[in-house]
């Protein structure tokens, strides 16, 4: 848990400290998406690792984010710094929805029904006209009031910092979770439904606060995302995103917090490189996907990221050697 | 009435194509619990190999749907013996995965190779339609579906009367004892793989002879599929076939009846109440023993 | 109703019927257990013992038939509420959390113990740190008590299968259970792990449990334990009492040894 603690207290003080060092603008919005996709990473991760299932709609919670910070804004003026924490409740709560019909499932049932929840939110999204303006989207949501006469420059370095802001908040949250009982029990179930069972912890229960704040973190990551582009359509629902963040996920490796966090950045830079080749990007992808799972099933740092509680108390028994 | 009749009529010309498709799927997992998600694509496949066939190759309808099967079949085969056979005893996740990264390098790379326009498949008949009493269907429709249900028939047999059939059913029973008793599992699933594969990829030419062959069509496919799986019970022949007939009739009804734009979500929703319901589908039991 | 400290049973256990199918697994059986006791539950393979197991503990819904723990009618509650009243079971096939460490396995176990409210998961107080050491200090001491303390940081999947058992009930124990369950703790020990783990269950009941129900096929282990002793055979109870009366009861090794040729 220290590695844990103190790596994370170290990519934060880095991250801080990124835009004063930085001024060139297509190197700050690969960082804002950095930070973006670590927030979808760390929430999907969440129902990998400690619901113990595979989501393939997660896209829904993301694109219920990115509408509800954007009808907010268009619709009821609000601004940005209650229209982000308002889209990871209403994503919350869609969780909670969505939950109560996808966990009681397991396997490829549990992969499908979310499969299908977001393509009903995307085809309701793509027709529902006269509330989500159907394939045009929502433009012009509105922009933090300090940046009203900024230069891009300075517009990208504020939004870093609201995504760090962001990021930070979501990571935290991960964290706290990962360490308490609650995520103690989530792991419990993920591992034996018998064993979870007989400890007293309830399956439902534990596997349905993990999914609630998957949903939350990645509506958060919706706003922002919102905000940033300006802009959200259906698209925001597309497939690519899943794709995107399943490599981020399995990359980084499974069930940690750190893992995640790598692979958002691999993966960023990765759809960078590949932009010359737009065409061929997601080809490569699927590609990579199989790699990973065919050579790299605990992804890049599933070992390294692992780390195992240990016992250093004082109690009568022999103290466990190594640090945590 | 007649226009219900007509809508029921083309409900079970487009669920039959469901049934067979959706079959591919559950003899796959039935047989091998693999859950393929790379169905849609395999179907998409046999769509645009059949318009190489066909419009491009200028071939035979029926000399080129052998072709696709064949060809389909050896990939199938292929897929299974060089990918899914690593990750076999790995649980359910890792083929799950893997095979969501073969649907994504498949639909894009096709996509790259024949760009974003359908592809119609020359079919065997002239178009022309044909009065059942008050229903009309094109010639096409009968042939295709009567193909459809002869490739159903010829699974079903394969499955019940031949030796390999038998060789499947054991070692889906029991794998050890299968191969304890001399059958070459490995050949098994390659086999079973590959039927399902050739089940989707006619599917897809059928189809694509009807309507057009898309290289995007994949994942609509794939959920539609689960979908008639979900509903009929994943591994039961039967209920692959009902679910794929009851999948149409609902869409048809809707389309004709409620609106034309949001068919694909009746299958969803379908499904989430089903599942709701009966969180193993309608037609299957499952038990779980302490 | 056999009980030694005069006050009504801990576990009661009314007229279960389980069939499956068409086939009766257990068949009108009742008993009760009472507090400071440990009682063996033997017979055959196929008995129904592990079935009683599941009726008692919420994972069967008994077909017929009744169970009290406490007073209260616990009858087909979820396994879970079962367990937070305070039965908790071990199982046949071990289960334990096999990607986490011993410690980690049993620190995992004291859900229960460390609750915690939604704010405390996110916001911890002062009082969470504390709770937290304390349950880890407790695990440590369990673990040590059932005699895997030199393994405490081994991977659950690297035990070997009597130290897997000994987990098992260490993780059951982290769950402070009033009535502990377990299914065959003793398979595959040895006949002197054996022995040693009888010494073990017998100081747990008093200070770390009321009671003791112990589903085993080692005799010298449950004859050695046990205050008293019940036998199924067939989904039915044979017979019941203390472990002498059982030894030498005809019918009990009829069951497991056939009847001697005439």
């Amino acid at each position: 848990m220290r590695f844990e603690r103190n790596s994370l207290s170290a990519i934060l003080a880095v991250a801080c400290l990124f835009p004063l060092l930085v001024s060139d603008q297509y190197i700050l919005h690969l960082a804002i998406m950095v930070l973006f996709y670590a927030v979808l990473a760390t929430s999907l991760n969440l129902i990998v690792g400690y619901v113990g299932e595979f989501s393939l709609g997660h896209t829904a919670f993301l694109g219920i984010g990115a509408y509800a910070a954007a009808l907010l804004s268009l619709h009821l003026g609000l601004p940005i710094y209650l229209t982000i924490p308002l889209a990871g409740l209403i994503a919350a709560v869609f969780g909670y929805l969505i939950g109560l019909v996808t966990l009681k499932l397991e396997g490829p049932y549990f992969v499908i029904v979310t499969l299908a929840f977001a393509e009903v939110l995307r085809l309701i999204a793509n027709n529902w006209i006269g509330f989500t303006n159907g394939p045009m989207g929502l433009a012009g949501v509105s922009q933090p009031a300090i940046l009203s006469n900024a230069t891009p420059l300075a517009t990208k370095q504020v939004y870093y910092a609201i995504g760090l802001l962001v990021a930070a908040f979501a990571l935290y949250l991960a964290y706290r979770f990962v360490h308490s009982n609650a995520g103690r029990a989530a792991v419990a179930v993920r591992e034996s439904r018998y064993v979870a069972q007989s400890i007293g912890v309830s399956p439902f229960g534990a596997a349905m606060l993990a999914f609630i704040l998957s949903a939350g973190l990645a509506g958060l990551a919706g706003g922002f995302y919102a905000h940033y582009i300006s802009f959200v359509g259906p698209d925001v629902f597309q497939f690519a995103f899943m794709a995107s963040m399943i490599i981020m996920v399995l990359m980084g490796g499974k069930g940690t917090l750190l893992g995640p966090l790598a692979g958002a950045l691999i993966v960023t830079l990765l759809e960078e490189y590949l932009r010359e080749v737009q065409l061929l990007r997601l080809t490569i992808f699927g590609l990579i996907v199989m790699a990973v799972v065919l050579f790299l099933p605990r992804g890049l740092l599933g070992s390294l990221a692992r780390r195992r509680e240990t016992y250093s108390g004082t109690t009568s028994t022999k103290p466990a050697g190594g640090a945590a | 009435m007649e226009l219900f009749l007509q809508f029921v009529a083309n409900g079970l010309v487009t669920g039959a194509f469901y049934a067979l498709s959706a079959l591919g799927l559950t003899l796959i997992f039935g047989l091998m619990r693999v859950v393929n998600f790379a169905h849609g694509e395999l179907y998409m496949l046999g769509g645009v190999l059949g318009w190489f066939m066909t419009t491009y190759l200028g071939l035979n309808f029926f000399l080129g749907l052998a072709l696709v099967a064949v060809i389909m079949g050896g990939f199938g085969w292929l897929v299974d013996r060089l990918l899914i056979e690593r990750v076999r005893d790995q649980g359910e996740e890792p083929g799950v995965l893997l095979t969501i990264g073969l649907s994504i390098f498949l639909a894009n790379a096709t996509l790259f190779v024949i760009g974003p326009t359908p592809l119609k498949v020359q079919g065997a008949l002239a178009d022309g339609p044909i009065f059942l009493g008050p229903i009309i269907l094109t010639k096409m429709r009968l042939l295709a579906v009567a193909l459809c249900i002869l490739l159903i028939l010829a699974a079903h047999l394969l499955i019940r009367r031949t030796r390999l059939g038998r060789a499947m059913r054991a070692t889906f029973q029991d794998p050890m004892a299968a191969r304890l008793s001399g059958i070459r599992i490995e050949r098994v699933y390659a086999a079973t793989f590959a039927l399902g594969t050739v089940l989707a990829a006619s599917a897809g030419m059928l189809l694509g002879s009807i309507y057009s062959a898309q290289a995007s069509i994949g994942g609509l496919i794939s959920l539609k599929a689960f979908v008639v799986v979900i509903l009929g019970g994943m591994g039961s022949f039967g209920g692959a076939i009902l679910g794929g007939l009851m999948l149409g009739v609902a869409e048809a009804l809707w389309g004709g009846y409620v609106a034309t734009g949001m068919v694909d979500i009746i299958g969803f929703v379908l499904v989430i109440i089903v599942l709701l319901a009966r969180p193993q589908g309608l037609f299957s039991s499952r038990t779980e023993r302490a | 109703m056999n009980n030694p400290t005069g006050t009504a049973p801990l576990l009661r256990a009314e007229g279960l019927n389980m069939v499956f199918g068409g086939i009766t697994a257990v068949r009108d059986l009742s008993f009760d257990i009472g507090g400071g006791e440990i009682v063996g539950l033997i017979g055959p393979n196929g008995a129904g013992k592990t079935t009683c197991f599941n009726m008692l503990t919420g994972f069967y819904r008994p077909t017929e038939g009744r169970v009290f723990f406490q007073g209260r009618d616990i009858t087909g509650l979820k396994p879970y509420a079962i367990a937070r009243m305070g039965v908790v079971r071990s199982f046949q096939k071990t289960n334990v959390m096999k990607n986490l460490n011993v410690f980690e396995n049993v620190l995992t176990g004291h859900f229960l113990a460390a609750r915690q409210s939604l704010l405390d998961t996110f916001l911890p107080r002062g009082h969470v740190a504390r709770t937290e050491r304390a349950v880890r200090d407790s695990a440590a001491e369990i673990i040590a008590a059932i005699g895997l303390a030199k393994r405490m940081d081994a991977p659950a999947a690297l035990l070997s299968c009597g130290e897997l058992r000994l987990l098992e009930v260490a993780v059951a124990l982290a769950a402070r259970p009033r009535l502990l369950m377990l299914d065959e703790p003793a398979a595959g020990l040895n006949s002197h792990e054996a022995t040693e783990f009888g010494e073990v269950l017998k100081t747990l009941v008093g200070p770390h449990v009321q009671s003791l129900l112990l589903v085993e096929h080692n005799m010298s282990l449950v004859m050695g334990v046990s205050h008293r002793v019940i036998v199924m055979n067939f989904g039915e109870k044979l017979a019941e009492g203390l472990p002498s009366e059982i030894l030498a009861n005809r019918d009990v090794v009829e069951a497991y040894l056939g009847k001697a040729a005439e």
